[in-house]
């Protein structure tokens, strides 16, 4: 018979259970029985080790604003808290947002942290993105009288931080940030910081399957008692600096 | 089936950062290279578009780190699917993993030592054929480094060889790892090669280490060779004949003329023997 799980009363399964268990948790969980603790030590710093690296490089800015004892105090919470399913090295960075996710209001944690775990989590999904942009932009008469929708690879995102400009030297203060984030014709990814109606704008058209782009600026004019020309040309020439980067494409073709 | 291309010669382990550098050109005298499926699966942009390229021109392998073949959660079937798939497309000869595990239920992204028991044997050996069964083709298993064992019933070389067999799946030789074991574990390196299935060595990985303070060997991937692991390579080869061989460089990787030097080095070994053989055909003829 293939045997491919192992049965509950296992010597492999406790053997291996014990020797993780400790790995996971080196300061509460003793050395298994008969081991040898210099050796478990390598076992256990050769491990935290790498995930530490792996997830610092996901998430260089965060890494950064950290003091060595933060960070590592942080990633051994990881370790020991979080089960990571993932086989595939660059979703870590998706297991990891998780947990931050899921100690949203830990103690000592601050305000900016998740908008940034979130910002710099998007930036390597849309570089590692296996969507491709559309070929060529939408033709000028198109942008007019068709419904328009956002390629896969442009993202409009909504923080209370200007995460974008937070450095290791230097955290912004609070304050409402819109931002379309996206990959380029050279496969970089790049933002452009926009007002909160063009993210209004971009996440309509995200989000409805495509919208016409002129009707909603003359109604959105309309309702802030703007002047509807001028305001639709505004709205348009962004539409036209989006659409030369090829991050617009017809929603009924 | 894909159309895979059959390797041989001196390959390179290659990394996301050589990628750039590869895809215009691969550097002459590299035979085939390795990746890790693990790194590559799902990814688009600019990595996928280098790997093609790559893939295009040089034979590639793939190297698996995540699958936790004697590990105590069930195995990845999905993940078994998409390295089949990758296989596919990228035409890629030969699937290795190692004889080890990395998941206790969840991922710990580390290779860690099985006991050396019958029910590991019988165990990982059940699940080695799982996998050719549904790859539909042979698996290679590396012997790992390892540096303590959680229980010793069998010696390694009668651990590994029992696998082997009992899977009928193939070998990868790492010859560092030997190396570093038979330091760490007080054992004679070719005594243990000697012990190894000839016939099973699909191909042999060689790489750097770091010695600590107090003599343990890690084994990092992050430096040179070292002369007594290059001696052991001739010896090997003296033993089972010239196999297709790769240097892996993990960390601390230098400029690829540098990387090159011992790739070439390989390859010198491969046609110093190659001509011993052929030297002593000819006298026995």
């Amino acid at each position: 018979m293939m045997l491919t799980s192992l049965p509950p009363d296992s010597e492999l399964l406790r053997l291996q259970t014990n020797f993780t268990q400790h790995l996971r948790n080196p300061d509460s969980v003793p050395v298994p029985e008969g081991l040898d603790p210099r050796r478990m030590g390598i076992y256990s710093s050769l491990i935290f080790h790498n995930i530490s690296s792996l997830v610092s490089d996901f998430f260089p800015v965060i890494r950064s604003l950290m003091t060595d004892d933060e960070w590592d105090s942080l990633v051994r919470e990881f370790f020991i808290t979080y089960q990571a399913e993932t086989p595939y090295f660059p979703k870590l960075a998706d297991e990891f947002l998780q947990f931050l996710l899921g100690r949203e209001g830990a103690n000592h944690t601050p305000d900016y942290l998740l908008p940034l775990a979130h910002y710099e989590w998007l930036e390597l999904c849309l570089f590692l993105s296996e969507s491709e942009l559309p070929g060529s932009p939408v033709d000028p008469e198109s942008l007019q009288s068709k419904r328009l929708e956002l390629t896969d690879l442009a993202i409009p995102v909504a923080y209370d931080y200007p995460v974008h400009q937070i450095r290791s030297d230097w955290v912004e203060n609070e304050c409402p940030t819109y931002l379309l984030l996206f990959r380029d014709k050279t496969d970089s990814v790049r933002f452009f910081e926009i007002q909160s109606l063009a993210f209004e704008l971009l996440t309509a058209m995200r989000d409805n399957n495509g919208v016409h782009v002129s009707d909603w600026l003359a109604n959105k004019a309309d309702e802030l008692n703007q002047n509807v020309g001028s305001f639709s040309a505004f709205g348009m020439k962004l539409m036209q600096q989006f659409n030369s980067e090829h991050l617009i494409s017809c929603a009924d073709t | 089936m894909s159309q895979s291309k059959p390797i041989h010669g001196a390959g390179l382990g290659l990394r996301r950062t050589m990628a750039s550098e590869f895809c215009e050109a691969v550097p002459d005298g590299i035979d085939f290279l390795e990746v890790a499926p693990e790194n590559w699966i799902g990814l688009g942009g600019k990595f996928a578009k280098q790997l093609r390229a790559i893939s295009e021109r040089t034979p590639l392998i793939t190297h698996g780190l995540s699958l936790s073949i004697g590990g105590p959660a069930p195995l990845d079937e999905d993940l078994i699917v998409a390295i089949k798939k990758f296989i596919d497309q990228h035409q890629v000869a030969l699937y290795s993993e190692h004889l080890s595990y990395s998941n206790d239920g969840g991922q710990l992204y580390d290779l860690l030592p099985l006991p050396f028991t019958d029910e590991a044997v019988h165990y990982t050996a059940g699940r080695i054929k799982r996998v050719q069964e549904i790859l539909g083709q042979r698996m290679v298993l590396e012997n790992v480094s390892y540096y303590l064992t959680p229980k010793r019933a069998l010696s390694e070389a009668e651990f590994v060889t029992a696998v082997i067999q009992e899977a009928d799946c193939d070998l990868l030789l790492d010859v560092n790892n030997v190396y570093v074991n038979s330091v760490n574990h007080d054992y004679d390196p070719l005594g243990f090669i000697k012990q190894m299935p000839a016939e099973r060595v699909a191909y042999i990985h060689m790489a750097g280490h770091y010695v600590e303070d107090d003599g343990i060997i890690i084994d990092t991937h992050g430096a040179d060779v070292i002369d007594p692991v290059w001696q052991l390579l001739e010896q090997t080869y003296t033993l089972m004949g010239v196999k297709p061989t790769l240097l892996e460089r993990d960390f601390n990787i230098p400029k690829v003329e540098q990387l090159m030097l011992e790739v070439n080095q390989i390859r010198t070994v491969q046609e110093k023997l190659n001509r011993v053989r052929h030297d002593a055909h000819i006298v026995a003829a």
